[in-house]
């Protein structure tokens, strides 16, 4: 176990540095030169040569991207963004625990819905209520998130003016978009909950465990969801930096100042440095989340323990 | 002579599929007595698994009409409910799967399986598992104590099958059907798998139906057989009957087919042609496409019961004519 | 004998139901598409200053914006965008994924392991995120946009396909087809890419409805396409900013985008149960 862990820890920091570099270098993928579009319009051509050595920008590319890297992992400096003239830093601080305490409630109130649905449809396949949740999963399938935030806001705080339209001072403020991502997130795990539990109901070894004489409810408890929990349980780490970048949308509707928000701002005023940030942050979240299912993996499924090939899946 | 254990009458077994109805088993009459090692032989799919699946209600899609009575002391299983039959199931019958990989659970230990059903008799959890660790002893586990603690995939199929044997013998049950217990194993696992069962029937008079394909493990160990084609017991009998005197076309095809110590009989018989797909229910000998001694009423009749001896009968409108050296 | 099967196939594509719906449905898109000219009352841009904001009357059936510009007729020009990002962005997917991975897949070696090596880094970073990032980088607009989804999405076929070409390449008859002297490329096109494409099929069908969905919501974002577009994402933004005085013109583009995605998503379902009867049975 410790050396499977170990080897995931391996990857993951290769993949770290991958990453980070290719999100470095996306600066000078761009066409056009660096230090105009760092500089904006306003800034004269005579004084462009200056800022360019004043950003190290006339350094080689592997360089510059070392200097870059330790800054981030010594001092946390992600540079300076462009447009507020203030420290990346400073403005990411205040907006990760947002987008993070979003996303993390929106995950839980998720799984907690959708796994016991899942599972129910499963158990009673064919069913009335199966084909009713199963077809109501498939429409939901075919919202985009930002138009159901817009039909909440329009209901909810509009028209029957139970909710506030946007802010984010008091918890009334994230019943919507916590609905939102949670609606957004329900249909897919539902449907990973229930062809996961069929998958497990058709092994041969829930004929054993019938075969055994235990009754129908502990074959479902103790063989059938456990075994299925593997999967839903990997699947809900891996989906956690997927929320993350789907709630960009959800919280520029609302207003929120998350991560998403600064983002999509940043994107559209060209703000480079804090894009870089934002996409550098949620990438290593996403590699932390691919990392521990590996390891949940390892502990739920003791046949991965053995074999350190896991993770095909 | 002895006490009759299971009795199945005339069971038929048909499965729903799209369009009707595809008869799986039809019209099956035998009867196991304790303490019997009774053989099911035919080719794969000729309705052998569903047979024992249907004793115990485990057919997997839950699409299939069993008719017909299933005596299993007297009681018919087949009124049971499904309460009454989790009673059954593990305690008074044991089962044997094909395959022990599949058919343990992954994320359990092999010991915390077989114990499982030891403590539906309100056995506490140690002494269930000091039982284990004897059950382990009795099927000849080798390093008892921690094979128990192991999972399934860290062990050989041999291994996996003593589990699955261990789990489904921990009850003492009167009958075990072991479902071709060694079709997944090699020669030399198997031949110590089939001690086992002998054993097992030696020290605790356990019946077993043994379901398999295989006509040499019958020759081994079996004290009744019955031949089953596409879906109907064609022949029965003792394993002397079947094997010195084969009565049934199919049978004689199947001795034929077996490899002989001799080399000079040259070439392996084979049987032309294949099982056909039993979708429309239909009048005449199921066999009668590759029969080499088909007559006209074979295609519009069905062949009654002839009764040889007392344990030896054959379904075929052939009567006495068909001599072995043929 | 010879177009028994075919019959069948056709047959069975009538019993389908899903199949049927998502037809008739993407079908119905279409035809807006085409004719959009005929079936728009006014031009997608043009402004009447004086009905502003009129909620939907007889004149305008769906009310008109802030600029006074016909909603309905909007949405039907709207469907022509909607389906250019379609075809557009499952072409791009296609003609990626599929030449790299028939090209991994048949050679193996190290253009595989980079290939399986970019897919699991693409695997790091969240669709959404690296959508953006693209577009960062190449500009906002929609032909970007799709250019971004497609980059996005390539790597899920070049998959599937470098699988299916491993397996299909060790097969007898590509090994008769060597014998022949045919050149690697052919039998790649000739031999192999006929093998994979029902399963082809199904996976555009199946990806399609998240194509379109994350292209819209770029546009949403305001970085695909561009004012005065009548692109659905872009004018659901657009209306926000009037959500009390007129909802309809948030509620109707996004209407027509659930209408359109569900029609993909069903005629994805319905192709996938003909085409490929093993993933039916789940």
């Amino acid at each position: 176990m410790r050396n499977y862990i170990i080897k995931r820890l391996g990857m993951g920091v290769v993949l770290l540095f991958c990453v980070s570099f290719l999100v470095f270098s996306m600066l000078y993928l761009m066409p056009g030169d660096p230090v105009t579009l760092m500089a904006g319009p306003l800034v004269k051509a005579e004084n462009l040569e200056g800022l360019r050595i004043e950003y190290g920008l006339d350094r080689p590319l592997l360089v510059q991207y070392a200097e870059w890297m330790t800054n981030i992992i010594f001092h946390g400096n992600f540079g300076i963004s462009y447009k507020y003239r203030i420290d990346v830093w400073s403005l990411l601080k205040n907006c990760i625990p947002i987008s993070l305490r979003l996303t993390v409630t929106t995950m839980l109130i998720s799984e907690a819905l959708a796994i016991p649905l899942g599972l129910l449809c499963a158990y009673k396949k064919n069913s009335l209520f199966d084909r009713v949740t199963v077809n109501t999963s498939l429409v939901l399938t075919a919202i985009p998130s930002f138009w159901l935030a817009v039909l909440l806001m329009l209901v909810f705080a509009i028209k029957l003016k139970w909710l506030p339209l946007s802010g984010y001072e008091s918890w009334k403020n994230y019943v919507l978009p916590i609905t939102t991502g949670v609606i957004g997130g329900l249909a897919s795990t539902i449907r990973l909950t229930k062809s996961e539990a069929l998958d497990v109901l058709c092994e041969k070894f829930v004929t054993t465990a019938y075969a055994k004489g235990l009754d129908n409810n502990t074959v479902l408890k103790r063989h059938v969801l456990r075994n299925s929990l593997i999967v839903i349980t990997v699947n809900m780490f891996m989906s956690l930096p997927w929320l993350i970048s789907g709630y960009i949308v959800i919280e520029k509707i609302f207003g929120i100042p998350g991560m998403g928000n600064l983002m999509i701002n940043s994107i559209i005023q060209q703000d480079f440095n804090v894009v870089q940030a934002c996409i550098l942050i949620i990438t290593v979240l996403t590699i932390i989340c691919n990392i521990l299912s590996d390891i949940v993996l390892g502990i739920l499924d003791p046949r991965i323990r053995i074999s350190v090939t896991g993770g095909d899946k | 002579m002895s006490e009759e254990l299971l009795a199945l009458n005339k069971l038929s077994v048909d499965y729903k599929v799209k369009g009707g109805y595809l008869s799986a088993v039809n019209n099956v009459s035998f009867t196991i007595n304790k303490g019997e090692i009774f053989a099911i032989v035919g080719e794969s799919g000729c309705g052998k698994s569903t047979i024992a699946h249907s004793i115990l209600r485990l057919l997997p899609e839950h699409n299939e009409i069993i008719k017909g009575n299933i005596f299993f002391n007297g009681e018919d299983l087949n009124e049971y409910s499904e309460k009454q039959l989790e009673r059954i199931r593990g305690r008074e019958i044991g089962m044997i799967f094909q395959n022990p990989l599949d058919s343990l659970n992954p994320v359990y230990t092999t010991g915390f399986q077989v114990a499982e059903g030891m403590m539906l008799d309100n056995i506490s959890r140690e002494d269930a598992w000091n039982r284990v660790i004897q059950i382990y002893n009795d099927v000849k586990m080798p390093d008892a104590e921690k094979r128990a603690k192991s999972f399934p995939h860290e062990l050989s199929g041999g291994m996996r099958q003593r589990v699955m044997i261990a789990m489904m013998i921990a009850r003492t049950p009167q009958l075990l059907i072991a479902d071709e217990p060694t079709t997944a194993l090699d020669v030399t696992i198997e031949a110590q798998i089939l001690n086992i069962i002998k054993t097992l029937r030696d020290e605790f008079n356990t019946a077993v139906m043994l379901i398999t394909h295989n006509f040499g493990l019958v020759a081994e160990v079996a004290d009744k057989v019955a031949v089953m084609y596409a879906g109907e017991v064609v022949e029965q009998g003792t394993v002397f009957d079947i094997f010195d005197n084969p009565k049934h076309p199919y049978t004689k095809l199947l001795m034929k087919a077996l490899p002989r110590r001799t080399k000079s009989e040259g070439r392996l018989q084979t049987i032309d042609g294949s099982v056909p797909r039993l979708t429309e229910i239909r009048n005449g000998c199921r066999f009668e496409n590759r029969c080499p001694y088909v007559m006209e009423i074979c295609k519009s009749k069905d062949p009654d019961r002839r009764i040889v001896t007392e344990s030896h009968s054959f379904c075929c409108h052939l009567e006495g004519e068909v001599r072995n050296n043929e | 004998m010879n177009d028994s099967p075919s019959k069948e196939f056709i047959s069975s594509c009538y019993k389908n139901r899903n199949f049927v719906l998502g037809f008739a449905m993407v079908l119905s898109v279409i035809v807006l598409a085409i004719f959009a000219k005929q079936i728009a009352p006014f031009s997608f841009d043009e402004a009447h200053p004086k009905d502003i904001l009129v909620s939907p009357c007889s004149k305008y059936i769906l009310g008109t914006d802030n600029m006074g510009r016909d909603l309905f007729s909007r949405i039907v020009y709207g469907s022509r965008i909607t389906l250019q990002v379609a075809l557009l962005g499952a072409g791009l997917q296609l003609v990626f994924g599929v030449t790299i991975g028939l090209v991994c897949g048949y050679f193996g070696g190290l253009a595989d392991r980079c290939l399986t090596f970019v897919a699991d880094l693409t695997w790091c970073i969240p669709g959404m995120i690296m959508a953006l990032a693209v577009v960062t980088i190449i500009g906002s607009g929609l032909t970007n946009a799709i250019i971004a989804i497609a980059i996005v999405n390539w790597a899920s076929y070049a998959r599937m396909v470098r699988a299916k070409t491993m397996s299909i390449k060790n097969q007898a008859f590509i090994e008769t087809g060597i014998s022949f002297g045919e050149k690697s490329i052919a039998i790649m096109f000739r031999y192999i890419l006929p093998n994979i494409v029902p399963i082809l099929i199904v996976t555009v069908s199946m990806q399609l409805p998240g194509t379109i969905m994350s292209t819209t919501t770029l546009s949403f974002l305001g970085v695909g396409s561009q004012p005065p577009s009548p692109d659905w994402g872009l004018m659901v933004s657009e209306g926000i900013n009037f959500i009390s005085r007129g909802p309809w013109l948030c509620i109707f583009p996004g209407l027509a985008l659930v209408y359109t995605v569900f029609g993909f998503n069903i005629l994805g379902e319905g192709l996938r149960d003909l085409l490929d009867p093993r993933m039916k049975s789940q």
